[in-house]
């Protein structure tokens, strides 16, 4: 198990430093439009060959992956708080806020969660500037993805709000911001972590499809969904496996990101 | 079992209220989200050059008369007489467009569904019966690469090899369905008294139908109620992009071209069947998990 981890970590970390290198891998850049190169094949120049606009598939396929690998955890971060801030307060105060937080999280879950993202996300202007749209994209992954979180959050306070240390510390005098400070969220964190690795996989295939239906990041900004979607081009891979790279690169990633959420949920 | 008939009553009546009250309240929000959306007063009928200035006038006062709770309250009151408005885009009655499509997408999501439950359970009974490592390692790094993949690309991949979109939504269900199936499974297996059983020679298959599925069945309704909302989730891309004339795809192409009448009755009627598949299945768990006891 230890080794099956080590090399999922290995995998990620390789990935995630080609990402971040990607000026000295592919020096061209991701936007930079070889005119007298359209649609080549692989070379020593182009690993990966050209688009149809003669850009360098590997320079886009390398910021694709550094934008998914560095805002796919922030979305995490911001979704996992929102949970801990909503899932706390519910299962503490407990009778009626618990209640109606619980019927908040039922509404946003009764709903397909891609369904939501879609539709919110075509609610919000579709002509901003790329850079823009990559961080609302994500933001908006943070902010609709807290529901399944909070759930869990809330049980785990609950439990933990009714155990005998807790009566102990209230029992000393111990004031609620106190109890929530020291003897709560320590012991929440592994919860919160493991929501934390859970989600992170979950937002890079959200973001892959929903820049799939073109709601996602904008062009000319790479994305792993936009890669994948000039797929819907080509009728035979065969000939092209090399076409295949960013589903490769993007099922690498998610799959070494499940592994070490499966050993980090097996060590809780 | 005078009160329990009762409890499973009270249940009954608490979860028709949260669904009218989910329906209420996300019916609301989606026409907020709409009607405060950018654009979401133009009209395209403006830029007809054809129009004279006092049309165009009239047209802009008719977008501003539309005050949001006017339109939900009106909405209702429609869709209590069964009349859900007309289609912004599609200048078509909502019902009409609802009954061409709905059909495509209970044939996908049924047929993928059709398709994935037995290929789970059959995977899932082989795997808790032989209790081999390495057949569930395998297993699980299968469900594991099938997880890492978009639904969208195994649209793309599907669409490409010429199989139905039911297939897709199968591929895409099957991965979400067995790992959770595998891991109920497993640990009803691990009971004491299943191990006690197993111990006195009481055959393997037998212990799995008799004992280990009858404990993991309540679990596995309400895992087979929530893979309807999975089914759904999963068919918005898939539909998009084998170009499968379904709800979903009339739920992106509502959402893209902003027709607020339309996502409200498509979010309500998604929500609805949502709650109730969860609920019939809840149900189902709280009227099986007495005799389990």
């Amino acid at each position: 198990m230890k080794l099956v981890s080590t090399i999922a970590i290995g995998v990620l970390a390789i990935i995630f430093v080609c990402s971040l290198g990607g000026s000295v891998f592919a020096p061209a850049g991701h936007a930079k439009q070889f005119r007298e190169n359209p649609n080549s094949p692989p070379s020593s120049r182009f690993l990966l060959g050209t688009d149809e606009l003669g850009r360098d598939r590997f320079a886009r396929l390398l910021f694709a992956t550094r934008v998914s690998l560095l805002l796919a955890p922030a979305a995490a971060a911001l979704s996992t708080l929102l949970a801990a801030l909503v899932g706390t307060v519910a299962g503490f105060l407990g009778g009626l806020w618990e209640k109606l937080s619980m019927v908040a999280i039922d509404v946003f879950l009764s709903l397909p969660w891609l369904f939501l993202l879609i539709t919110v996300r075509a609610m919000l202007p579709l002509n901003l500037s790329p850079s823009l749209s990559v961080v609302i994209t994500f933001a908006l992954l943070g902010l609709l993805g807290w529901a399944a979180t909070a759930r869990v959050v809330c049980a785990g306070v609950r439990s933990i709000r009714s155990s005998t240390f807790m009566l102990n510390a209230r029992a000393f005098g111990c004031s609620p911001q106190r109890l929530v400070a020291i003897q709560l969220i320590p012991n929440i964190r592994p919860v919160l972590q493991a929501q934390f690795l859970v989600s992170i996989p979950t937002f890079i295939l959200a973001e892959a499809n929903l820049s799939m239906l073109g709601l996602g990041v904008p062009e000319p900004l790479p994305s792993l969904g936009g890669l994948i979607v000039e797929l819907e081009n080509f009728s035979t891979l065969s000939s092209q496996l090399w076409r295949l790279a960013p589903v490769a690169v993007l099922a690498l990633c998610v799959g070494a990101l499940q592994i070490v959420k499966g050993i980090n949920e097996a060590q809780i | 079992m005078f009160s329990y008939k009762r409890t499973l009553l009270n249940s009954a009546v608490w979860r028709l209220i949260i669904v009218a009250a989910s329906l209420l309240v996300s019916g609301l929000v989606c026409a907020t989200l709409v009607r405060f959306a950018p654009g979401s007063s133009v009209d395209e009928r403006e830029l007809d050059p054809r129009l004279s200035s006092g049309s165009i006038a009239a047209i802009r006062r008719s977008h501003e008369k539309q005050n949001l709770l006017h339109f939900y309250a009106t909405y209702l009151k429609g869709a209590l007489r069964g009349h859900f408005g007309n289609s912004d885009v599609f200048q078509q009655p909502i019902s009409k467009l609802i009954q061409d499509r709905w059909s495509t997408t209970a044939e996908n999501i049924g047929l993928g569904l059709a398709i994935a439950w037995p290929v789970v359970l059959a995977i899932a009974f082989l795997n808790v019966t032989l209790q081999r490592k390495v057949l569930d390692m395998a297993f699980s790094a299968l469900a594991g690469t099938l997880l890492s993949i978009p639904a969208a690309v195994v649209a793309l991949l599907v669409a490409m090899s010429h199989k139905p979109t039911s297939f897709a939504i199968a591929i895409t269900v099957l991965p979400i369905l067995y790992r959770y199936t595998r891991n109920v499974l497993d640990s009803s297996w691990k009971r004491p008294w299943i191990m006690a059983a197993y111990s006195r020679g009481i055959g393997r298959v037998r212990i799995l139908f008799f004992h280990v599925v009858t404990v993991a069945a309540p679990q596995l309704i309400a895992l087979a109620g929530v893979s309807f909302t999975v089914a759904f989730s999963a068919a918005v891309p898939i539909e998009v992009l084998s170009d499968s004339p379904g709800l979903a795809q009339l739920a992106w192409q509502a959402a893209i071209g902003r027709d607020l009448p339309l996502v409200v009755t498509i979010t309500a009627l998604v929500t609805t069947i949502t709650l109730m598949a969860n609920a019939a299945a809840t149900l189902m768990s709280e009227m099986l998990g007495p005799t389990q006891a």
